[in-house]
């Protein structure tokens, strides 16, 4: 089974548009992941023919009872996260649901409820079987929802025989972008060649790194910045990343969006041919 | 000793889960019986692996083999005196066969690097 | 006032749109950088020499001698922190969500606060009136939430302040947005700029906050965004047209208003719109 994440740190360099070619162009039979569970994409250019819904529940949040409630003040006084005001009502959304004001009530008026946290699906495309989701606004514990994504996509792909699992990533170097990545064989980190995508860049190299995860990394637009893009190409190589190429900033890119497909079906442009080189040449380095 | 085997189902022929922390079952075996528990895991968030090294080190189990476990994990088994064998593959059955002949040996590591808020985090045991 | 700079989705201006606002303003104002997992907006501005103060959390220190291995700890804890083998209780910090259940709890008083560091809080005063703020998340720590509080906690109430939001619509998002007094969304006018604005829209309006939607890279023959707007009855208040000099000025770390006093008007004049409109409600 081959693997590969896509992530970029920064928001909005184009993982997406990078995935559904992706998807697009691997011709084995694979599963796709969409772990950007807090504004999912890929949905909107590999389109679900049919879904499977699920419910997805996290975490619990305290409810109190005012029948039983004496207002002595020690749930208010103990709430680390400030989530309970001053005439007793829990904000849902501050909650953390830590147990503290349920476990030391001394009138038990108190409640935890299990909260519904989103939903996920399990969606037929025609690039395959999809894996994606819906975190509630709000939501938290986007990582666990990621795990469950994973592990879905591991029966999925096991079930039909496929070879490959492909993750369009979240952005951030944060719980998602670490539960995307942990465990997986190969990381793909789109850059865009402004300053503020080098920084992010890098952090998310730091954390591939860490992850032990082997990185590739790719220049989205170059051309907007070639200094910069030589930049993250010599970073790249010094920090034992390997980089796999540049694709130029291209019109039929957002056409493609707006068209629903991906830009190596919509056009055989500049950026095209550059992202199917790249393709060819991460194929040959997985793991 | 009882031995704990990550496994994908609940029976000896079921398949060594090679994760630990996110294993569907825990069978907790005594190897020269046979005789065994299987215990469900339930799906937690945050920390799976440290709830599966509990749940295998309550149930009396003092050697785990499995695929890969992370390093909190590693931890909390390495407190609690138990052995963990490493890159465990095949059927149950055959892993605890495996055991028996001396065929493992201990791991003195962990072999993957976990889940959530795992990066450059030291387990600390926080004594004064 | 407080006003949030959001989106729902990555890379639509945000940080473009913070600075731009802050540096058009001539005025005195705050701007914080709250997208602690990655800040970038200090790249924008020289804070070389910011004063830097770590950020710590509870997590909590056990005493060996007084502990008896009850569990009671462990058994509170909803976050697998804590794991009791042979009476030695053993801490995962990363996991821990700082709520001092444990500490509360335990029978023996074995309990007592240490602390972690989360990350660090930057502070500078620029140039341009603006008093800079930036919170730095330290890698592997997931509290995010926790540190843009300590970072919006630093934001004087007499001085109206800009807030630099993480993109999406989950808990480090809503911590940024919910106490602010107006919300602007940035936007993209493509399928996925749309997508997310929806997402970014539905949180402020579920906050219960007053919010103008900002066009980014905007295309006059493109209509999708202000489509939505008039369904949704959110106000466009300010087009910034498509522009690749724009476009590779920002990459290069450069304030765009800086060499743009058109564009720098407009950025004033919006801000201040937002302010007659909203301040004092």
């Amino acid at each position: 089974m081959k693997e590969l994440v896509i992530i970029s740190g920064k928001g909005g360099t184009g993982k997406t548009c990078v995935s559904a070619s992706f998807a697009h162009l691997l011709k084995e039979k694979k599963v796709l992941i969409d772990a950007d569970v807090d504004a999912a994409n890929l949905h909107l250019i590999i389109e679900p023919r049919s879904s499977e819904e699920f419910s997805y529940s996290s975490g619990v949040k305290a409810k109190i009872d005012h029948d039983k409630c004496s207002q002595c003040g020690l749930c208010i006084e103990r709430c680390e996260f400030e989530a309970i005001s001053d005439d007793f009502e829990v904000n849902s959304i501050d909650c953390e649901g830590c147990g503290v004001c349920y476990e030391f009530c001394p009138e038990q008026a108190i409640t935890l409820r299990e909260e519904k946290a989103g939903r996920w699906f399990i969606s037929k495309t025609d690039e395959g079987t999809m894996v994606h989701a819906r975190l509630n606004i709000g939501g938290e514990n986007s990582g666990l929802l990621i795990n469950k994504l994973r592990k879905q996509a591991s029966t999925e792909a096991e079930n039909e025989k496929a070879s490959f699992i492909l993750t369009d990533g979240p952005p951030g170097t944060g719980c998602p972008a670490t539960s995307s990545i942990t465990n997986s064989d190969n990381v793909l980190i789109v850059c865009e060649p402004t300053q503020s995508g080098f920084h992010d860049m890098k952090k998310a190299k730091d954390l591939a790194d860490f992850l032990k995860v082997p990185v590739m990394v790719m220049v989205n637009k170059y051309d907007l910045n070639p200094e910069i893009t030589d930049q993250i190409e010599e970073y790249s190589k010094k920090s034992n990343a390997l980089f796999m190429g540049k694709v130029p900033y291209d019109d039929d890119f957002p056409k493609a969006i707006m068209n629903k497909t991906s830009p190596v079906q919509y056009s055989d442009g500049e950026g095209s041919k550059a992202l199917k080189i790249i393709f060819d040449k991460v194929m040959k380095n997985l793991n | 000793m009882k031995i704990a085997v990550s496994s994908k189902g609940n029976k000896l022929t079921s398949q060594v889960d090679e994760r630990f922390g996110r294993c569907a079952f825990f069978m907790i075996i005594e190897p020269e019986s046979l005789e065994y528990q299987a215990i469900k895991n339930k799906d937690s968030e945050q920390g799976a692996g440290v709830t599966a090294a509990k749940t295998i080190v309550n149930a009396g189990a003092q050697a785990l083999i499995t695929g890969s476990c992370g390093p909190k994990a590693f931890m909390v088994l390495k407190e609690a005196n138990a052995d963990v064998i490493l890159n465990g593959a095949g059927r149950v059955i055959d892993v605890i066969q495996q055991y028996k002949n001396g065929m493992f040996h201990k791991a003195s590591a962990p072999n993957s690097e976990g889940g959530m808020g795992t990066k450059k985090e030291e387990c600390i045991e926080n004594i004064k | 006032m407080r006003i949030c700079i959001a989106s729902g989705k990555g890379g639509t201006g945000k940080t473009t749109i913070a600075t731009s606002l802050a540096a058009s303003y001539g005025k005195e104002i705050q701007l914080a950088d709250c997208d602690v997992e990655t800040p970038n907006a200090g790249i924008f501005f020289d804070v070389s020499d910011a004063d830097k103060e770590d950020v710590f959390l509870f997590v909590p220190g056990f005493d060996n001698d007084k502990c008896t291995g009850c569990k009671e700890c462990e058994r509170i804890c909803r976050y697998n922190a804590l794991a009791v083998v042979n009476k030695k209780v053993l801490l995962f910090p990363t996991l821990c969500h700082s709520c001092k259940g444990c500490l509360y709890i335990c029978p023996e008083n074995a309990v007592y606060e240490d602390k972690k560091l989360l990350g660090s809080i930057s502070s500078k005063k620029l140039d341009n009136n603006i008093s800079f703020i930036s919170g730095d998340l330290k890698t592997g720590e997931m509290a995010s939430p926790m540190l843009i509080d300590r970072v919006k906690k630093k934001l004087s109430p007499k001085i109206h302040s800009i807030i630099d939001s993480p993109p999406g619509t989950s808990c480090p998002a809503i911590e940024a947005m919910k106490d602010s007094d107006y919300v602007v969304l940035v936007t993209e006018p493509t399928p996925f700029g749309l997508s997310d604005l929806k997402l970014a829209a539905e949180t402020a309006q579920l906050l219960g906050k007053p919010c103008g939607i900002i066009i980014n890279k905007h295309m006059e023959e493109i209509t999708m965004i202000h489509d939505y707007a008039k369904e949704s009855d959110i106000p466009v208040i300010m087009e910034i047209p498509y522009s690749r000099d724009l476009a590779v000025d920002y990459s290069k770390g450069n304030l765009v208003v800086a060499t743009r006093s058109e564009l720098k008007t407009k950025f004033k004049e919006t801000l201040e719109t937002i302010i007659n409109e909203h301040a004092g409600a």
